[in-house]
């Protein structure tokens, strides 16, 4: 923890930083998942890296239908839900990027997979509801914009 | 004088003059009786007058739409400014069944006597030590790993410059990438998997 700052004060050049980066975190039990989210946070709060945000998405209903050999009927049918979690960080160099990313992976706990990636717009918005009326404004604005756009 | 006889044009406007040249007389014929009628009748308007279609000037169109362009676009920034409201996550709502029966499951509180009040804080101290001694354990390891690449890299940069700065930069293949945690028990060996199919039916917005 010591050794970024001491780095900082002796003024040498600076370790090129990772762009804001979502870890997400998916499994089928959503208390183990809770738990590691927060694990998640303690170390990298541990290892001095800025955790910005972290939130919960929907989870994903999924029907799996088993089928019976060399056959499309249906042996059995049953629901699973699998569960998501995010951790959004900034500012990480990429010293530290490396450290934290073996970290957490061999903390995983059972069951649980991680994927870490950039954060993008789509990301953002997926979170929130589609407003309907927003939409439909829009959509109109396009349309008004659009025979004006191609006259020109 | 005039004004009686463009009365009396647009009155007769529909009027048929023909040149009738007949043995007998050689002057025009004016009559308005000559089969076909030659009067036509425009359907009933009940005095309402005939809309004329002015060729509107081409600034005030832009100028309409520009004023529709304005109220969307204000609209929108409206909507905008709105808080957008976050899906709802299904593992943290409440079941309905459990707010509906909230009067018939609530329950008093139990009394707990101080022993047992005592015993679970004594419980909880010693929890809180155990969870600090891992955690500063796992803090420590992560120091240890962090010390010993700092080092390696003042190694490598007395070594050569060059190495120093290459090894820094971000692994651009890195990202994004993904990991799955530990399973319960190995792969079955020869095990034969069963076709199946997987379907998403999570509730879309």
């Amino acid at each position: 923890m010591s050794i970024n700052l001491f780095f900082r004060q002796t003024g040498k050049p600076k370790i090129p930083q990772y762009n804001t980066l979502n870890i997400q975190l998916k499994g089928y039990d959503f208390a183990v998942l809770e738990n590691y989210q927060k694990l998640v946070h303690k170390i990298a709060e541990g290892m001095d890296v800025e955790v910005e945000d972290g939130w919960a998405v929907p989870p994903q209903h999924l029907k799996v239908q088993r089928f019976k050999p060399e056959s499309t009927i249906v042996d059995t049918e049953y629901t699973m839900t699998v569960y998501e979690r995010n951790v959004q960080v900034i500012h990480l160099p990429s010293t530290v990027g490396s450290i934290l990313f073996e970290v957490l992976q061999t903390a995983l706990p059972e069951g649980v997979s991680m994927t870490v990636h950039e954060h993008k717009e789509e990301h953002e918005e997926t979170r929130y509801i589609p407003d309907a009326e927003l939409l439909e404004l829009k959509s109109q604005l396009e349309e008004l914009r659009g025979p004006n756009v191609k006259k020109k | 004088m005039i004004m009686i006889r463009v009365g009396l044009t647009a009155a007769l406007c529909r009027l048929c003059i023909s040149d009738v040249q007949s043995s007998n007389t050689s002057t025009r014929l004016i009559s308005t009786g000559i089969s076909p009628l030659f009067f036509k009748a425009s359907t009933c308007l009940y005095a309402e007058p005939l809309k004329k279609k002015k060729r509107i000037d081409p600034a005030i169109l832009k100028q309409r739409e520009e004023r529709k362009k304005k109220r969307l676009e204000k609209q929108i920034r409206r909507l905008e400014r709105n808080a957008k409201q976050l899906k709802p996550i299904d593992e943290l709502e409440v079941p309905l069944e459990l707010v509906d029966g909230k009067k018939e499951r609530m329950r008093e509180a139990a009394v707990i006597t101080p022993a047992v009040e005592e015993e679970r804080a004594l419980l909880t101290k010693d929890w809180t030590r155990y969870k600090r001694k891992q955690h500063l354990k796992d803090m420590q390891m992560i120091d240890r790993l962090m010390f010993a690449q700092q080092k390696a890299l003042d190694e490598l940069r007395q070594e050569s410059e060059e190495l120093y700065q290459a090894a820094i930069q971000i692994n651009p293949t890195l990202l994004p990438f993904t990991v799955r945690g530990p399973v319960k028990t190995p792969p079955i060996k020869g095990y034969d998997s069963p076709d199946g199919e997987y379907t998403d039916v999570s509730k879309k917005w």
